[in-house]
């Protein structure tokens, strides 16, 4: 890839193993220690996260969805057999998809996101609470940083859901389809990608919002810098940047524009520790940026498949992406050239 | 809307709509046992009065997304987009996908889907819309049920069905009557809804290459057409003579822009002045498609053939704004 900057960032594969069919989902235990991948034929696989593939965890009949491992290392997955298998143990099946499962930061909640509803459920797996019929299918969930709220994406706003019994305690009412949701990591902001190809911002603190318009796509891809400067959106083969170091936030801003992708970005990533972004898209590449300062990669690798899913490793030095065709691969990243 | 054109590797889909009882289930049933041997899903958002035969059969709740606009030509089917959507990432493609739709369902939202949402644009392509009639009971809702006079409306294909519990006379009424409110559409007759089923799947409706393909007669004036006070009708417009481009794309932007949401469908072959090629058209709402097809042949006579469908619909103001457009 061509540079201009003096920086350089090495990728290398680690390792790369192949899976049965497209892969819907990736976590790492915090620890670092393990990784899971969920496919659309319903496997959840286990890998050592510096060795490669190890084995499986119970999975989903017809295709598993969504997978999320615990601050105190339980793994959550969901699908579309209606159950959720949490720390290896099957819950009661439901009617409708388990599309989306969120640990709450201190691990002590489940959110599980299943047609209009959401189920909260202890670490043992007991539905300590559940939403009722919210008035449209929840596509997306996003836990407060401060872990209090869970914030449930659907057709016409956000729904925030306190998951112990009280009822829900504020709507943020928006028209239209709320497809991805993101905390900033100080939880002041809450945005939103949208099927209108749009990102929709609320300011919790000000309770005012912005909306940022002309996508070329559905907006699903979002991913704040852990020094809450940089969100960064997908929404087509660009990945698109709004700065909040700004006084008064992105508004009336350019956003930086990172521009490498030959197809449509399909996932983006901060690195926990470092800075760096990476992306994936449909065009196999894996681009690792540093917004703000560069608008070309520093480095990345290409892979022969589409890619659907990114996950950094908790200590930033691995990333673990999977493939439309089943594959998951290993890239070490290592910022000092 | 970019383009309908069958490309390869697109999953058709045929959606099926029609109120409950008229026999919506049966044909889909028809259709699994006659394709058997392909991989075919179903989404279906009700449950009929026969249980469908299927590997894949998928029930979701009907849920109608409007963008931000609040604009009806932008409003798209939520459902369809995420199991869709989901779908399509299987490693085993499906060969067809059969959406159906309840009675109470409005066919405009569902037809947009698959040209408003990006990923269905690229994977699917929408094959035609079947409305089953019930040819007995359909008179208790074809004057005062907007659903059903939509879905009459939106059809490429229309199964008058239960024809053994009608009389021949009542038959004729209707089926004129269906003509008059879409002229577009191919009318089959059938009892359990036993028609071949090639004529109800394969259709490629959307396909410019198809729009050709209209119905003979599509164009003559209905002798009955002033008969009724409908408000879904078909007008159909014939005119000699070559177009200035400015002046349709004027007049067109601003029929679609006000009239629209009145608009289900439209399509056509116009003769655009200073052009070789016949230009091809079609339309759901705002949605607009079109591209220059072949040439005019030497010896054929240059006209303007198209078809609006929609509801309160003034001929003389179309074609006096189309005659307009005339050089």
């Amino acid at each position: 890839m061509p540079r201009v900057s003096g920086e350089a960032v090495r990728a290398e594969l680690a390792w790369a193993a192949q899976g049965p069919a497209y892969v819907a989902a990736l976590a790492w235990r915090p620890d670092g220690a393990w990784l899971a991948a969920g496919d659309d034929d319903g496997g959840v696989a286990l890998f050592d996260g510096v060795s490669g593939p190890w084995g499986e965890a119970l999975g989903h009949d017809g295709g598993t969805l969504c997978l999320d491992w615990s601050a105190r290392g339980v793994l959550a997955s969901g699908g579309r057999d209606g159950t959720v298998v949490l720390g290896g143990t099957r819950c009661d099946a439901q009617r409708g998809w388990v599309e989306r499962v969120a640990w709450r930061p201190d691990g002590a909640r489940l959110a599980v996101a299943q047609g209009r509803r959401v189920t909260f459920r202890d670490e043992s797996g007991y539905p300590v609470d559940v939403s009722g019929d919210l008035p449209a299918t929840v596509s997306c969930l996003a836990w407060h940083p401060r872990g209090v709220l869970c914030a449930a994406g659907t057709y016409g706003g956000v729904r925030m859901l306190r998951g112990n019994g009280a009822v829900g305690v504020d709507h943020l009412a928006w028209t239209g389809s709320v497809l991805e949701l993101a905390f900033s990591p100080d939880g002041r902001y809450l945005a939103h990608g949208n099927q209108d190809s749009s990102v929709h911002f609320w300011d919790m603190r000000k309770r005012s919002e912005l909306e940022m318009t002309g996508y070329a796509t559905k907006v699903r891809q979002l991913a704040w810098s852990p020094d809450r400067r940089w969100l960064a959106t997908g929404g087509g083969a660009d990945a698109i940047c709004w700065d909040f170091a700004r006084r008064g936030g992105p508004r009336g801003s350019r956003p930086a524009r990172l521009e490498r992708h030959e197809g449509r970005i399909t996932a983006l990533a901060f690195q926990p520790e470092g800075g760096l972004l990476a992306s994936i898209g449909e065009d196999g590449v894996v681009a690792l940026w540093r917004v703000g300062e560069d608008d070309l990669p520093l480095g990345g690798v290409a892979l022969d498949e589409p890619l659907s899913v990114l996950a950094w490793a908790p200590d930033g030095r691995r990333l673990a992406v999977g493939g439309a065709h089943g594959g998951v691969a290993m890239v070490d990243v290592d910022a000092d050239g | 809307m970019t383009t309908t054109e069958a490309k390869d590797g697109l999953v058709p889909v045929t959606v099926l709509t029609g109120f409950l009882g008229a026999g919506k289930t049966t044909l889909l049933n028809r259709i699994l046992t006659e394709h058997h041997g392909q991989r075919i899903a179903v989404i279906e958002n009700e449950f009929g009065e026969l249980g469908i035969d299927n590997e894949l059969v998928i029930g979701a709740d009907e849920e109608v997304f409007e963008m931000n606009n609040g604009c009806i030509c932008c409003t798209v089917r939520g459902d369809l987009i995420r199991i869709l959507g989901s779908l399509m990432r299987r490693r085993d493609r499906f060969d067809h996908i059969l959406v159906e739709t309840t009675g109470m369902a409005d066919p405009g939202p569902v037809i947009q889907t698959f040209f408003m949402d990006d990923e269905m644009q690229e994977r699917l392509s929408l094959d035609g819309v079947v409305t089953l009639v019930d040819a007995k009971h359909v008179t208790q809702h074809i004057d005062d049920s907007h659903e059903c006079q939509e879905q009459i409306a939106f059809a490429d294909v229309i199964v008058l069905n239960k024809v053994d519990l009608a009389s021949e006379a009542e038959l004729d009424a209707l089926e004129g009557r269906i003509r008059s409110m879409n002229r577009g559409a191919r009318i089959h007759r059938a009892t359990q809804a036993d028609l071949p089923i090639d004529r109800v799947v394969g259709l490629q409706a959307f396909n410019l290459d198809r729009v050709l393909e209209m119905e003979p007669g599509l164009m003559e004036e209905d002798p009955d057409d002033h008969e009724h006070d409908e408000s879904v009708t078909s007008v159909g417009i014939d005119l000699l003579g070559d177009l200035d481009s400015d002046r349709l794309d004027a007049w067109l932007s601003e029929l679609l822009a006000t009239r629209g949401p009145d608009i289900f469908r439209m399509k056509g072959v116009l003769s655009l002045a200073d052009t070789d090629e016949r230009f091809v058209f079609q339309g759901v709402h705002m949605l607009f498609d079109g591209r220059p097809d072949r040439p005019w042949a030497p010896d054929e006579e240059r006209r303007n053939r198209l078809v609006f469908i929609g509801r309160n619909l003034d001929r003389d103001a179309l074609e006096g704004g189309f005659r307009a457009c005339l050089v």
